[in-house]
């Protein structure tokens, strides 16, 4: 129970050593930055979008919302 | 079968090795100290570096990006402070407030369907870092605290957008979207208080997806006022404008309301953003004006009218009438919040004890007024209340460096908000209070309806840009009594280069600032578009004035020129 009790509280301490380090080398800015960002603007510049211009300007004619819950 | 191909192409600037770099130098600075005097080796690693003599913040930045070689040590107990109580803390909170949401796989799906949501909210931290530089004791403490509110603000709103999103419901609409109002950012959440106990609830188009983003990733809003530029509009109008529209242009606007409530408020380019919200967001739509000559009493009434007219829409368009008892409610604690803030401008103003930093101050109390009365505000605001009242028994100098107390007046620049913490640890200028936290200074009266419309539609006339900026000259005026009012030694002078009616007025504030001597710094910006004037030249302008007008030495001379240009 003890050599239990003393494990968990050796992994507690390991992982808030861990989260210790990333947080003062700024591992997560440095992630974000070269690692995500990256990929995810990639992701959106390739993402197909609507073209919004091709929408007529209506006044007063609204979609039907028909499914009312 | 074999794994799918890494494009590395994705990665232009990805040379990890040249880079990214992990600073030893401190620790081995501190190693050789350690030996030679031990005391004082001892001292840095409890107290940290003295700031303005020993600490050199701007060695600490990576060139071009701003991210840290390592994060700041300020001493034992605050950087644990920080460490537990804001890093680990807030991270936790944001995931928890996401998991316990409407639908936290919908906000999931929102992270690859908005570029807003994907790119700009996961670097926060880095938006308390660069805030909260500088800052030690109960400065730190409640400032994050400050910060914490608008995490959790800024979360509930899009894990709201997603959970009512159709676009991401497979074009579906829920129980969500039924009962979600979308209006204008510069519509007062207030507004919806009548519903917000009958199960609706209320979030703005543009807060979360534009303004709160800039200050927290300014590149992101580029794409948004180059897509409205694209279709045509000129580049002069306000930057603001242009980048909400952009967001509908660029389709990515969730679809979470069955209507929509609109204003001209803060100026006539917001009108703009109202036809292109009406075009763009094709549903029932209110315009709601709100007055900008608002010393008219004939205005009040009004004004009254037209919040009553939105009500009326509501109404018809949801078929749940308005509540007074839940309006009355959630006005009645709104006003707490209203009076603890004049308690923290007694405080700003008369001591030296004011613990939350020039942009902790500003962005707090703008977004708690703009969105409205929540727990999370008012939790937050009774915890800084406590470091306030500590900080006045104990008589706390929270801004040793302090050399000038500034007065911020006009808009400040969205990509560089946290320049109040660069300009204290640089040059020791501290912004005291700045012109858009003072809006909204209304005590509503409860007893009678008459009262209750008479002084919440004052309330809603004095909106952020609207009670100075827009409400004609006397008003943007008040700079004086503030000045006075504040103990205030300097002005920080924000010049939003693309705001017609503030540069109207430019001429009469120099002449004003030279015939009462006081010594004023014109800060040029463009709100969220950091290309027009970027963060090294606004620096560049204050270290100028500084130097020549001022003729003093920096606090941090490692802070006077460093390029970010790439950062958030």
């Amino acid at each position: 129970m003890k050599k239990k009790i003393l494990k968990v509280l050796g992994m507690g301490l390991s992982v808030y050593f861990v989260a210790f380090l990333a947080f003062i080398l700024d591992l997560d800015g440095k992630a974000l930055f070269y690692l995500y960002e990256p990929i995810i603007t990639k992701h959106f510049d390739d993402m197909p979008r609507k073209d919004m211009t091709k929408m007529p300007y209506e006044m007063n004619k609204y979609p039907k919302y028909d499914d009312q819950i | 079968m074999s794994l799918p191909k890494i494009d590395m192409s994705i990665f232009p600037e990805l040379q990890i090795k040249e880079n990214i770099k992990f600073n030893v130098n401190g620790l081995k600075e501190w190693g050789e100290t350690l030996v030679s005097d031990p005391a004082k080796a001892l001292r840095w690693f409890w107290k940290g570096k003295e700031l303005g003599t020993e600490m050199r913040l701007g060695d600490l930045y990576e060139d071009k990006t701003g991210l840290y070689k390592h994060r700041e040590w300020r001493g034992f107990k605050d950087t644990f402070y920080y460490f537990n109580a804001i890093w680990l803390y807030n991270y936790g909170c944001a995931v928890k407030a996401i998991l316990t949401s409407e639908d936290p796989i919908a906000t999931l799906k929102g992270v690859f369907r908005y570029r807003w949501l994907g790119q700009d909210y996961l670097t926060v931290m880095h938006w308390f870092d660069r805030g909260l530089e500088g800052a030690r004791g109960d400065a730190l403490k409640a400032s994050g605290w400050a910060y914490n509110g608008m995490v959790l603000e800024t979360v509930r709103q899009f894990c709201r957008l997603c959970a009512a999103d159709a676009n991401l419901h497979g074009g579906k609409r829920n129980k969500y979207w039924y009962n979600t109002f979308a209006h204008d950012e510069t519509v007062a959440g207030a507004i919806f208080y009548p519903w917000r106990d009958q199960g609706f609830d209320a979030v703005s188009l543009q807060m979360v997806p534009y303004f709160v983003g800039v200050h927290v990733n300014s590149q992101v809003v580029l794409n948004y006022i180059d897509a409205m530029q694209s279709i045509g509009l000129p580049g002069d109008p306000c930057p603001m404008c242009q980048a909400e529209s952009g967001i509908f242009v660029l389709d990515d606007v969730p679809d979470y309301s069955p209507l929509c409530i609109v204003t001209n408020e803060a100026c006539d380019d917001s009108v703009g953003t109202s036809i292109t919200t009406d075009w763009f967001y094709d549903r029932p739509m209110f315009a709601m004006p709100q007055p900008m000559q608002f010393d008219d009493p004939l205005v009040q009434e009004h004004c009254a009218n037209e919040i009553q007219m939105a009500w009326d829409f509501i109404e018809d368009q949801v078929g749940v009438p308005y509540s007074e008892e839940s309006f009355v409610k959630y006005i009645k604690l709104q006003n707490i919040l209203q009076e603890h803030e004049r308690e923290k401008w007694e405080v700003a103003a008369k001591t030296s004890s004011y613990p939350l930093t020039g942009t902790a101050q500003a962005l707090f109390r703008i977004y708690y007024s703009q969105s409205g009365w929540r727990k999370h505000w008012a939790d937050n605001d009774e915890r800084i209340m406590k470091i306030v009242k500590r900080c006045v028994e104990k008589k706390t100098d929270t801004f040793p460096l302090c050399r000038h107390r500034a007065l911020a007046w006009s808009c400040a620049p969205l990509f560089y908000s946290h320049w109040c913490a660069w300009a204290y640890n640089t040059w020791g200028i501290v912004a005291v209070i700045n012109m858009d936290s003072l809006m909204f200074d209304v005590v509503i009266r409860t007893d009678t309806h008459e009262h209750l419309m008479e002084d919440f539609a004052l309330w809603n006339e004095w909106a952020p840009m609207r009670r100075m900026a827009v409400g004609g000259y006397k008003h943007i005026f008040e700079c004086w009594e503030n000045y006075e009012r504040f103990n205030c030694d300097m002005v920080m002078m924000y010049d939003q280069l693309q705001c017609k009616g503030m540069t109207g007025i430019h001429g009469m504030f120099e002449d004003e600032f030279r015939n009462r001597n006081i010594p004023a710094i014109w800060m040029p910006h463009s709100l969220p578009d950091r290309r027009i004037v970027n963060r090294a030249e606004i620096r560049s302008i204050i270290n100028d004035y500084m130097t020549t007008v001022m003729g003093e030495d920096p606090i941090d001379p490692s802070l006077l020129e460093f390029d970010d240009t790439q950062g958030w």
